[in-house]
C-alpha cells in the first residue's frame, strides 16, 4: 500500500487549509450546545409567549422540560450536520479525477488502494471525532442540567447512530469509487437513505432496514432494546464493511 | 540501451482505433520528440506507457521492465508532466514537492536538497504564495519539478508548451534541454518548431502508427531538395498550371518539388508562356511542417 501515509497527512492538511476542520469544529460545537440549551429555555420561551396566546385564546399550562427533551433535540440534529457532511465531502474522490491532481501521484507510486483508504479513513476520523465531541458536550450539559430518570442511556443510541453514519459515508465512498461528480454521489447516496425511510413504512420489513438503528429516543428511553433491532445493526454492519471493500476494488479499475 | 520500448500498441475506444499497432524507441539521454495532431493519440499513448491506461495489445517497456496497467513499478524510473497539470491549489509550491517526494519514498534530507535544487532550476525558489496564484507557465514549471523529483530516468512530458505564450515556451524548452544531462525526455508536440529546437529523434505519429521517424536531420533529409510554391490568381487556373508544372496541390497552392535553378527558371518559363497570372511564386527550404503536413496528407 505505497504512500498511505504522506497520502493521510495530505488529506488532514487539505482538511486543515479548506477551512473544513474549522467548519465541522464550529458546527459539532454549536450543535452540541444547542440542544440542552433549547430544551432548557423551552419552558423560559413559553413562558414569555403565553400573554400572547392566551389573547389568542390558547392556555398554556406549566412546560416542563427533561434530559430526554435535550437528546431528543441532539439525535434531531444528527441527519442534518450528516448532510452537511455528505455534501462538503462528496467531491473529495471525484474532484481528484475529474480535475486531475491524483495524476501525477499515482504516476509516483501512491497506489489506488492507499489512496481510496486514505480518504476513507481521514473522512471517517474527522466525523467520529465530531460526533463524539458534539456527543460529549450534550451529554455533559444534560447531565448538569438534569437529574431526572427520563433517559435511561443514552450510549447504545449514539453507537448505533454512529454506525449508521459510518455506513453513509463509506456507502459515499463506494459510490465515488465509480460515479464521476460529486452531484452524482449525493444523489446516489441520498437515495439510497431516503429509499430506505420510504421501505421502513411496511413495518414487516422495518427491523432488518439501517435507517432503523437511528431511531435513537426509543432505545434512550427504553421503549426498545438493541436485541429488538439486532436484524437491522447486523446488515448496517454488512453494508458499511461491503461499502469500503468495494469501494477500494472499483477505484482500481476507475478510469482517468 | 533503450530506456522505452513500445511494440505493436493497439487501443480502441469503442468502433474508434486511436492506436493501430504503434511501435517505436526511445534511447538513453536523448530527447524524443512525439508528433502529432490533436488526437493522434500521443496522450494515449503516453498513459498506457504509465500504465494508467490499459492497452488492446501490444507491448511496452521501459529500462527493461514491462508496463502493467494500474500501479505499475515501472513508474520509478518516470516523471510525468501531464498537459494540464493540475495541483492541490491549497499548497506552495515547496510543501507540493515535500508530499510528491514522500509518497515516491524518498527521505526527509533528500526531499529538502532535491526540492531547493528544482525549485532554483524552475525559477520557482523565491515563490512563497500557493499555487491557487500560479499563471499557466508557472503551473507548467512546477509540473517539471514534480517531475523530476526522484531523479527519474524518463521524463515524459505531455505537450508541455501548447498552452503557453512565447516567453513561457522558451522557459520550458529551456528547462526540458537543461534536464537532459541526467533524464532521457519524451516530448509530444504539434509545435514543430519546439521539435527543431530540442529534440535528437522524432516519430510522427498519425492514425495510430509511426508514420515516420528518425533523427531531425535524417527526416529533413527524407525530403531531397526545396520546393516551389506557387499561388495562381485565379483559383481555376490551378489545375491547369499543376499539369503544366508537373507539381502537386496542396491546399490551393501548386507544389513543384526538387525546385533546383534550372527548374526554377524553366517554371517561370512556363508560366510567362502560358500567361498564367500568378499572386506568390515562393522557393521554400524544406522544414519539418512541410514533412508532417505531406506524411499526414495535409
Amino acid at each position: 500500500m505505497n504512500g498511505f501515509s504522506p497520502f493521510l497527512k495530505k488529506e488532514f492538511f487539505e482538511l486543515y487549509r479548506k477551512g473544513r476542520l474549522l467548519l465541522f469544529g464550529i458546527l459539532f460545537v454549536f450543535f452540541g450546545i444547542e440542544a440542552p440549551a433549547l430544551a432548557k429555555l423551552t419552558p423560559k420561551l413559553f413562558k414569555m409567549m403565553s400573554d400572547e396566546f392566551e389573547q389568542q385564546g390558547i392556555v398554556i399550562k406549566d412546560v416542563t422540560s427533561t434530559a430526554a427533551t435535550s437528546w431528543e433535540q441532539f439525535f434531531g440534529n444528527l441527519p442534518v450536520i450528516l448532510i452537511v457532511f455528505v455534501i462538503v465531502f462528496a467531491g473529495s474522490v471525484t474532484n481528484e479525477f475529474s480535475s486531475g491532481s491524483v495524476i501525477p501521484l499515482l504516476t509516483k507510486g501512491l497506489s489506488r488502494t492507499a489512496f481510496m483508504l486514505s480518504k476513507l479513513t481521514s473522512t471517517l476520523l474527522t466525523w467520529s471525532a465530531g460526533l463524539w465531541l458534539c456527543f460529549g458536550i450534550t451529554y455533559a450539559y444534560t447531565a448538569y442540567y438534569w437529574k431526572d430518570n427520563s433517559v435511561q442511556s443514552v450510549l447504545p443510541a449514539i453507537m448505533l447512530w454512529w454506525l449508521f453514519s459510518v455506513m453513509v459515508i463509506c456507502l459515499m465512498f463506494f459510490f465515488a469509487s465509480f460515479v464521476k461528480t460529486h452531484i452524482q454521489v449525493m444523489i446516489c447516496t441520498g437515495s439510497i437513505v431516503f429509499a430506505m425511510s420510504i421501505i421502513g413504512i411496511a413495518q414487516s420489513v422495518k427491523k432488518y432496514l439501517p435507517i432503523t438503528v437511528t431511531e435513537s429516543m426509543d432505545l434512550c428511553t427504553g421503549a426498545e432494546s438493541v436485541s429488538d433491532i439486532l436484524p437491522a445493526i447486523i446488515i448496517t454492519a454488512a453494508v458499511t464493511v461491503c461499502s469500503a471493500v468495494f469501494s477500494v476494488v472499483l477505484i482500481s479499475k476507475k478510469k482517468l | 540501451m533503450n530506456i522505452l520500448e513500445v511494440k505493436d500498441l493497439r487501443k480502441s475506444f469503442g468502433s474508434k482505433t486511436v492506436l493501430d499497432g504503434l511501435t517505436f524507441s526511445v534511447s538513453e539521454g536523448s530527447v524524443f520528440g512525439f508528433i502529432g495532431r490533436n488526437g493522434a493519440g500521443k496522450t494515449t499513448t503516453m498513459k498506457i506507457i504509465l500504465g494508467l491506461l490499459k492497452a488492446d495489445s501490444g507491448e511496452v517497456t521501459v529500462c527493461g521492465e514491462r508496463v502493467r496497467y494500474g500501479s505499475t513499478p515501472t513508474n520509478k524510473f518516470i516523471g510525468y508532466l501531464p498537459d494540464v497539470p493540475e495541483f492541490y491549489s491549497y499548497m506552495t509550491a515547496k510543501e507540493y514537492l515535500r508530499l510528491c517526494g514522500e509518497v515516491t519514498g524518498m527521505k526527509q534530507s533528500e526531499i529538502k536538497a532535491r526540492s531547493s535544487e528544482l525549485l532554483e532550476l524552475v525559477g520557482l525558489a523565491q515563490e512563497k504564495h500557493r499555487i491557487k496564484g500560479f499563471s499557466r507557465g508557472m503551473k507548467q514549471r512546477l509540473g517539471i519539478a514534480q517531475a523530476l523529483i526522484n531523479k527519474p530516468r524518463l521524463l515524459i512530458c505531455d505537450e508541455p508548451t501548447s498552452a503557453l505564450d512565447p516567453v513561457g515556451r522558451k522557459e520550458i524548452l529551456e528547462i526540458i534541454s537543461s534536464a537532459k544531462g541526467e533524464t532521457s525526455v519524451i516530448f509530444s508536440t504539434h509545435i514543430l518548431s519546439d521539435v527543431e529546437k530540442i529534440c535528437d529523434d522524432t516519430a510522427i505519429l498519425e492514425k495510430g502508427k509511426t508514420v515516420l521517424s528518425g533523427t531531425v536531420s535524417e527526416l529533413k533529409a527524407k525530403r531531397s531538395g526545396s520546393d516551389l510554391h506557387i499561388v495562381t490568381a485565379n483559383a481555376g487556373d490551378t489545375p491547369k498550371a499543376a499539369q503544366l508544372l508537373g507539381g502537386e496541390i496542396f491546399g490551393g497552392t501548386v507544389i513543384v518539388r526538387n525546385a533546383s535553378q534550372d527548374k526554377i527558371f524553366s517554371t517561370l518559363k512556363t508560366i510567362s508562356e502560358n500567361r498564367i497570372p500568378v499572386l506568390k511564386i515562393e522557393h521554400a527550404e524544406p522544414d519539418l511542417e512541410q514533412l508532417f503536413m505531406e506524411v499526414i496528407g495535409k
